[in-house]
């Protein structure tokens, strides 16, 4: 019996003995693939704050702990859809979805104790691609305004130890990204 | 590749490893603990960002530095003052001038010029500009129960020992005037003896001369 005979033999018997075929009805699968955790269709939605939810149909595969100053960008396969970003203050993370799709995400700066980012639901305001702060006279490349105050989604050296004065810090190269493919009235969840 | 390549043309592998690993795969993608895995997933998306967070941010994370509007805002330095290599910060005066906006007298004021703040000479510094504490002299018919005091100089000790030697090493120019009148002096007198001489010489040649003719 040859070899590719044999390993049919096999996989045969082996059929015949396992627990039998998953009861699909009770368990509804993930889809892991190289670069994307795809959810099923009929996902339910993810809450993103207190009250508002949106269904999540897929995650960047990232499989270690990203670093400052670190970001993955990948649209590959994605479809049209509204952009929409949620900010996690606790895990220090951004990630850009359109629609149900997750294409970004990157490790943030966030407003220091004194100077705390506020939580909430912010449609931008403004896109400013070569802003300069008048309060700190400091450069602001990318910037996406959130609130009347000064709050904003900007570029800015993400690095450990480093906070900022309220606003969301994230790499540059991520910045240009994330200014590409939001507009205004895009609606990014602080929580 | 290389790897998968020849694990794959071993007979033992194809033949022994691999089936084993598909029963293990199916085994535990069906067992209690993947599904209730895949069921915390569904249930939050979400908690698989804990695998790619760097964790919680450490305490004390600082403001990121903004050069500009440092140099541009120094709220919290005082007034610098460079004294010869060495620069100085002192800190701000609090409460503003010492004297307000009381008038002082002109000629008969007793303190010298003021403007900026008078530093803090506790440790030393030149005790000829420093040591008044009188309260200054209003002028203009001011009466002294109407007149505003102003906050006086604070009192300063001297120092035990004074910072500079009375005698300077420098001559005063009064000193090098002296030196001169006396220096014309001896000169004068020494020019003097010297004609003095020189008129007895010729006298007693001359007497000489007369005795022998």
């Amino acid at each position: 019996m040859d070899a590719n005979r044999r390993w049919a033999w096999l996989a045969v018997l082996l059929s015949g003995c396992g627990p039998g075929p998953p009861d699909r009805s009770a368990v509804q699968h993930v889809t892991v693939a190289p670069d994307r955790i795809v959810f099923p269709r009929n996902q339910h939605a993810a809450l993103l704050d207190g009250a508002n939810k949106e269904r999540i149909h897929s995650l960047i595969n990232v499989r270690k702990r990203m670093r400052y100053g670190e970001f993955v960008w990948n649209q590959t396969g994605v479809l049209d859809g509204k952009a929409w970003i949620r900010i996690d203050l606790r895990r220090q993370l951004i990630s850009v979805f359109r629609g149900g799709d997750e294409i970004g995400t990157a490790v943030i700066l966030y407003g220091a104790d004194e100077k705390p980012t506020p939580r909430g639901r912010f449609p931008i305001l403004a896109r400013l691609k070569d802003h300069r702060s008048s309060l700190y006279d400091a450069v602001m490349p990318y910037t996406l305004r959130l609130t009347g105050d000064g709050v904003a989604i900007h570029g800015s050296n993400v690095r450990r130890g480093a906070a900022t004065h309220g606003c969301i810090g994230v790499p540059a190269a991520f910045a240009a990204h994330l200014f590409d493919s939001v507009h205004v009235g895009d609606v990014v969840t602080i929580s | 590749m290389n790897f998968v390549r020849w694990l794959w043309s071993s007979s033992w592998f194809r033949l022994g490893a691999a089936p084993a690993l598909l029963v293990s795969l199916i085994v535990v993608g069906n067992s209690d603990k993947a599904r209730s895995a895949i069921e915390r997933t569904l249930r939050d998306p979400f908690a698989l960002l804990d695998g790619r967070s760097p964790g919680n941010r450490d305490p004390g994370a600082l403001f990121q530095t903004k050069l500009a509007y440092a140099r541009n805002h120094p709220a919290s330095v005082g007034p610098r003052q460079r004294v010869l290599s060495t620069e100085r910060v002192r800190p701000p005066l609090a409460g503003g001038a010492p004297f307000g906006d009381t008038p002082l007298g002109g000629p008969s004021s007793t303190f010298g010029p003021f403007g900026d703040a008078l530093p803090d000479i506790s440790g030393g510094g030149p005790p000829s500009l420093i040591g008044n504490t009188a309260p200054p002299f209003i002028g203009g018919g001011a009466s002294p129960a109407n007149a505003a005091t102003p906050t006086p100089l604070p009192t300063t000790s001297l120092p035990t020992t004074p910072l500079l030697d009375a005698t300077s090493p420098v001559p005063e120019p009064e000193t090098w005037g002296l030196l001169l009148i006396g220096i014309a002096t001896v000169g004068a007198t020494l020019r003097r003896r010297s004609a003095i001489q020189r008129s007895t010489d010729a006298r007693t040649a001359s007497k000489a001369i007369g005795i022998a003719r």
